[in-house]
């Protein structure tokens, strides 16, 4: 092992995080399919010859933990001594990677010019179809994993820098929208390249010890950091529960529970009492249980710094082998995000007795997908809209809660402009608004989430979607109460209306409305002490109804004026602090 | 224009602390630079005081151009009028969902940037029209006159108007504001379909809204500075620059301020590219560090790149700009030591209050600026003498940073510089390896106040070919204001299939905006100027999101064969910028697009008096023991003034050549020539 100096380390840990930054724009800038090049639904990854992350580059944290294991896998299954450059593997399979069939990785192995092994560039894309049972996949009611596509484990895809044909007919044979999907791969296997360019770069310039020596540097700091940044929490063992609505195929309210264990510098996140295995698709593979894992661990360390492998040597997850955070073949796990989100809110609530002011209240916690697809009647082509939707964030200890942003699960995913979308798609958009009156009362309000309204145009479409957390909306923190639940309305207001949480390609004939409708966040405190300024200028901007208003912050306005009657909101508030109609609610208990 | 070539032209350019003056004139061959303290409360007057102290007939000027940053500063400062705005029933809050990505994913306190208007002033009119531009439900006029007199009820007269789909019709907008113009004649209008012709309404409403909010002060502001120059003689138009490096009338910057809001920095890419071509470069990398922070760009075969994909504070803003990537380092960039015990520089700077330690005005903190004093490459007296440098305090702090990460004080000085230099490098990556140009195709431009310090040791890192240190590098973004050309640019989206496409109406839809621009343009110089258009096609493979700008050849017919070409281009860039390429994939056009350039005459440097390859005695001010590379230990180091310098003289490196305000380190293994206009070209040695 080389060493290195503290200069010669900063330079090269700049030309990592640069290195990944790269591959991301190339895939993404390449990239044939909104779901990454809009909902940014990729990671891309550096690894040192062990297989562990030296840089990443994450379009969505929940991808934070699984490229790793992905990599592992692949360097286990195929050997890196008959590995060669050029080679390029292929890796979807739930139960070594994690998350659902569509995530598919290409992770080829980068070589030194005598032929040592470097390391490896990954990337991990979202497929907009897998071949599943239902076009898209996504299924809200598979029962068994072959239902949700093929599975690819350590595929070869090129072989010393040529094409394997077999493994490129299988999949043009086994994909749908084979053409676009393909052309995302490639973008994958380019930013693979990049990567390794980088990489040998680095190497050729700096010397492979040297090289070394600050990949273990920067481990070790990350690490460091971390520890410094957990011992600053008490010590202590903090529970928390939430349930799901069900697992899609009439399981009910499937349980999180987490217990985060603070010791020193270590922290344990033991999920022992959650579900077992569920018969529906939201099981989850250990390694993205992990990513949910580390999305709170980061986001209550350090959130603004770049991970690598040492960042999170001290966090340890503790999964029981009978639970749906550790899906076992051949469990189904399509919609494997939903009890992630979960998950991340619940250790969060958790840490909110260790940590009450760095902790907001829950969020609407779901992406709240939706799928539109049908044959386009303009072109007679088969057509699929995918999008992750916005929705209300938790009230903070010290401020209001952000509306209309993506969930945890997501990052720095876009929502579709409506102006390319109904140029692509026989579709309209009648309405894209904010949901008045979904934010979570609380002093400091729980954010809003939306409507965002289909018209289906001249053609009969079909409409998957997931829209979780109905029967246990986020919930508020410290007094604070729940969000509006999530849901989609067919045709709302009209004949026929009706409210949906989850199915797969339901029929949704020419003219009908679909209505997107994102949950709020929870609020934080007690909504009777919010200023009623606040309040009433929540009315006027129409966050808040003037109803809603007085319901629950028992704040009364002129409702010619919209000017606070003092009087009135003395005397509302005094009566309801009297009753308790605003007192917290109890979470409410459920069996499982 | 019937100016002659030769006379006198004045740039203006306000920064935060200065304000730059630069006065050519070819006739005389002189070039004069005038820097006054920026009188933020009333810039009239500081700009006033400039021009007389530089003692400049304003009669006799053919033309001044000004750079504003009175329209990034209300926006910055949050000063701006208040805003109403309207929009297609339904969507109203288009405006604030914005794009619901959160950029700092692990950050549970996430914020979106703040609307600038209130969800109470956001009103709908109902009206549709479809993504072919076709009516689907006409406009409800009363709704309009109903938001006109909310809007006078509530003071409010900075509107803005963005309907969907209006990049495809622009009826309905064009509609609103005739009506608003009726019954609200005093309300200052921004309608979307004008700024922008181009699709994705969050950004379309986003630029819209901003150039509402900034109006009325730019518009006052500009009318003062007219008034003012008038009263002093000025008989010429006024231009202003705007973000894509050209120049517009005051009546355009106006109605259209959101063009200015990157007037100055667009100046130093100008200036850039004008240097380039001059001494017959036509790939160049502007590369302006200063004391916080670094802005790069690309020239690329004599074009600047510009983007319309800029964002402010998080606030897109969709209009072209020069494609300018900034990164937090510059010369007051502080040397820190994070946690985890590592060297970090900046983004944090001790700007010049209290500045580097160095300034003896009370910063302790070790930056940039100490680094290079410790080192030899910044002379103590070399701030343009009016302030000394204090070693001693350069020293202690960095001395203080060495301690933490184990190095001693001159090791540690030259990591300083290294890492801050690996910062910039992967700044000017970002902008050529990451789409794919060679740097080594570049010369890179550097300026301000401390890129020519840091030029050399780049051209290292990046493989540049070679450095220029231009006349005035600090104030070279005024000299880019007079270099520039009245330049407009028209945008229609219009998604179609590329072989499906019918060349005949392509070819019209460009002529159409070709005459739309130069109509603007006539009107803005009052006379004729000659026009030339470059047109482009945005394409991408079908499917695709991102497209590639692809040049349209000019002086062909617009037929099936320049579509080909077109095509077969857009596969060459494709591969270029992102490695691949498939020539049987099906492509689409997105957008077209037309840059307007009215030239005018063009600027001439005044030249250097011709010397021998050996720099005259006079020349030679010092020599020092001056560190390059902390294993190599300090070299001697003759150093010169550049004033003293003549055309033809070559220096070899290591040396050092000081001016009024930066200072050229030449590192060794690199030679310079004075070239022609006074220009220094650096070239590597064995290259």
């Amino acid at each position: 092992m080389g060493s290195v100096d503290p200069v010669t380390l900063e330079v090269i840990r700049h030309g990592f995080v640069a290195a990944a930054d790269e591959m991301k724009i190339n895939l993404m800038r390449t990239a044939y399919n909104p779901i990454i090049y809009e909902v940014l639904d990729f990671s891309v990854g550096l690894f040192n010859e062990d297989g562990d992350m030296v840089a990443q580059a994450a379009g969505l944290p929940i991808f934070l933990g699984n490229l790793t294991p992905s990599v592992k896998q692949i360097m286990a299954d195929v050997g890196v001594e008959t590995m060669e450059p050029g080679d390029i593997y292929l890796i979807n399979d739930t139960y070594s990677v994690g998350t659902h069939l569509n995530d598919v990785v290409a992770c080829g192995p980068i070589f030194d010019d005598d032929g040592t092994l470097l390391g490896f560039a990954a990337s991990r894309a979202h497929w907009l179809d897998i071949g599943a049972v239902s076009p898209g996949g996504w299924t809200t009611d598979t029962t068994e994993i072959y239902q949700e596509g093929i599975r690819l484990r350590s595929i070869t895809l090129y072989k010393g820098g040529k094409p394997v044909r077999d493994t490129f007919q299988l999949l043009y044979d086994n994909v749908r929208y084979a053409d676009s999907v393909l052309g995302d791969l490639r973008a994958q296997v380019a930013a693979s390249h990049t990567g390794a360019r980088r990489y040998r770069d680095l190497v050729r310039r700096y010397g492979r010890d040297t090289v070394r020596a600050a990949v273990a540097e920067m481990f070790r700091q990350a690490e460091a950091e971390s520890r410094r940044l957990i011992a600053a929490i008490p010590d202590g063992e903090y529970y928390a529960e939430a349930f799901m609505d069900d697992d899609g195929v009439g399981t009910p309210n499937p349980k999180v529970a987490v217990t985060v264990r603070v010791q020193g510098d270590e922290m344990t996140i033991d999920l022992t009492g959650s579900s077992p295995q569920v018969r529906g698709p939201i099981n989850c593979g250990y390694a993205a249980t992990l990513s949910g894992a580390r999305i709170a661990f980061k986001a209550v360390t350090n959130p603004f710094s770049p991970v690598n492998e040492g960042t999170f040597r001290n966090l340890h997850l503790v999964v029981p082998d009978d639970c749906m955070f550790n899906a076992r073949r051949p469990a189904p796990s399509a919609v494997y995000g939903l009890i992630l989100m979960t998950l991340c809110d619940t250790i969060f609530k958790a840490l909110s007795q260790a940590i009450p002011d760095r902790i907001p209240a829950a969020h609407y916690c779901d992406v709240c997908a939706h799928f539109l697809f049908g044959t386009d009647p303009r072109s007679g082509r088969p057509y699929l809209h995918v999008e992750a939707s916005g929705g209300g964030w938790g009230a903070a200890p010290f401020r209001d809660g952000e509306s209309t942003l993506i969930a945890i699960a997501d990052g720095d995913t876009r929502n579709v402009p409506v102006e390319i979308l109904e140029n692509r798609f026989p579709l309209r958009v009648i309405r894209y608004a904010l949901r008045e009156d979904s934010g979570g009362p609380g002093r400091f309000r729980g954010g809003l989430g939306h409507y965002r309204d289909y018209l289906i145009l001249d053609h009969d479409a079909a409409l998957t979607t997931t829209q979780e957390r109905s029967q246990m909306p986020a919930w508020g923190l410290f007094g604070g109460k729940p969000g509006a639940p999530n849901r989609v309305v067919i045709n709302p207001g009209r004949p026929g209306e009706r409210v949906i949480q989850k199915c797969t390609g339901l029929p949704v004939p020419a003219g009908t409305v679909v209505s997107v409708q994102t949950g709020g966040g929870g609020g934080y405190g007690d909504p009777l002490e919010r200023d009623p300024e606040a309040v009433r200028l929540d009315v006027v901007r129409g966050y808040v109804s003037p109803q809603a208003a007085e319901r629950e912050y028992g704040v009364v306005l002129d409702p010619q004026t919209l000017e606070i009657d003092a009087e009135a909101t003395r005397a509302r508030r005094a009566a309801m602090a009297g009753t308790g109609t605003s007192a917290p609610e109890a979470p409410p208990t459920r069996g499982r | 224009m019937d100016a002659p070539a030769d006379a006198r032209r004045c740039a203006v350019d306000i920064g935060g602390t200065f304000t730059d003056l630069v006065l050519v004139d070819t006739h005389t061959g002189s070039l004069y630079i005038e820097k006054t303290p920026t009188t933020p409360d009333n810039l009239w007057t500081g700009i006033a005081d400039g021009l007389r102290r530089a003692q400049v007939d304003a009669a006799a000027l053919a033309m001044l151009v000004h750079g504003t940053t009175v329209g990034l500063n209300t926006f910055l400062e949050k000063k701006g009028a208040p805003v109403g705005l309207i929009t297609t029933a339904g969507f109203r809050d288009v405006y604030e969902i914005g794009r619901v990505n959160r950029i700092d994913m692990y950050d549970l306190f996430y914020r979106k940037p703040e609307p600038l208007v209130p969800r109470e002033h956001r009103l709908e009119v109902r009206e549709r029209i479809g993504p072919a531009g076709e009516v689907i439900e006409p406009l409800v006029e009363d709704d309009v006159r109903a938001a006109a007199d909310h809007f006078r009820r509530h003071g409010i007269r900075a509107i803005a108007v963005c309907l969907l789909h209006s990049y495809a019709n622009p009826a309905h907008e064009e509609r609103v504001a005739a009506l608003l113009a009726e019954c609200y004649p005093e309300a200052q209008v921004s309608v979307s379909s004008r700024l922008v012709r181009e699709w994705r309404e969050y950004e379309r409403t986003s630029t819209t809204v901003i150039n509402a909010y900034i109006a009325p002060r730019v518009s006052a502001y500009l009318a003062e500075m007219e008034a003012g120059l008038a009263g002093m003689g000025y008989r010429r138009p006024l231009f202003i620059h705007k973000s894509s490096g050209g120049v517009m009338s005051v009546r355009t910057a106006q109605a259209q301020p959101v063009h200015t809001i990157m007037s100055g920095p667009a100046g130093g890419s100008v200036a850039a590219a004008f240097v380039g071509r001059q001494l017959g470069f036509e790939n160049v990398i502007a590369f302006d560090m200063g004391g916080t922070s670094t802005d790069v760009s690309v020239a690329w075969q004599g074009e600047l790149r510009v983007t319309a994909e800029a964002k402010f504070e998080r606030h897109p803003v969709m209009v072209p700009m020069v494609d300018i990537h900034s990164v937090g380092a510059g010369g007051g960039s502080i040397a820190w030591v994070d946690p985890q015990g590592a060297l970090q520089v900046g983004p944090q700077s001790a700007g010049s209050v209290p500045g580097p330690a160095c300034y003896g005005r009370g910063g302790r903190e070790a930056t940039v600026t100490d680094a290079n004093l410790l080192l030899g490459r910044l002379r103590p007296a070399s701030l343009g003498g009016a302030m000394t440098l204090d070693r001693d305090l350069a020293r202690e702090a960095v001395a203080a940073v060495a301690r933490s990460v184990g190095l001693d004080v001159t090791a540690a000085a030259a990591g300083i510089i290294r890492i801050v230099n690996t910062k910039m490098s992967h700044a000017i990556r970002a902008i050529t390896v990451e789409r794919g140009l060679d740097p080594k195709d570049f010369a890179l431009v550097a300026f301000g106040g401390a890129g020519p310090m840091h030029a050399c040791a780049l051209a290292e890192e990046l493989n540049v070919a070679r450095v220029v240190v231009p006349v005035l590098p600090g104030a070279f973004s005024a000299l880019g204001m007079l270099a520039g050309d009245v330049r407009h640019d028209a945008v229609r989206t219009r998604p179609q299939p590329t072989e499906a496409a019918d060349p005949a109406s392509l070819a019209g839809e460009f002529e159409a905006m070709e005459q739309e621009l130069a109509a603007v343009i006539a009107d803005e110089v009052g006379g004729q100027v000659p026009v030339d258009f470059q047109r482009f096609i945005e394409m991408r493979y079908a499917g695709q999101e991102y497209v590639v700008r692809v040049p349209v050849p000019a002086g062909r017919p617009f037929d099936r064969d320049l579509l080909a070409d077109v095509r077969a281009d857009f596969d060459r860039l494709h591969e270029q910028a992102y490695g691949h390429a498939s020539s049987t994939e099906p492509t689409e056009i997105i957008n077209l697009r037309v840059a307007a350039f009215g030239r005018l005459p063009r600027l001439e440097l005044p030249p250097l008096p011709a010397g021998g390859e050996a720099p005259p005695d006079s020349a030679l001010i010092d020599r020092v023991e001056c560190i390059f590379d902390h294993a190599a230990g300090p070299l001697p180091t003759p150093v010169y003034a550049r004033e003293e310098l003549l055309a033809g003289n070559r220096l070899p490196g290591p040396a050092i050549v000081v001016e009024k305000g930066a200072t050229t380190v030449l590192n060794p293994g690199f030679h310079l020539t004075v070239s022609e206009r006074g220009h220094l070209v650096i070239d590597r040695e064995g290259r």
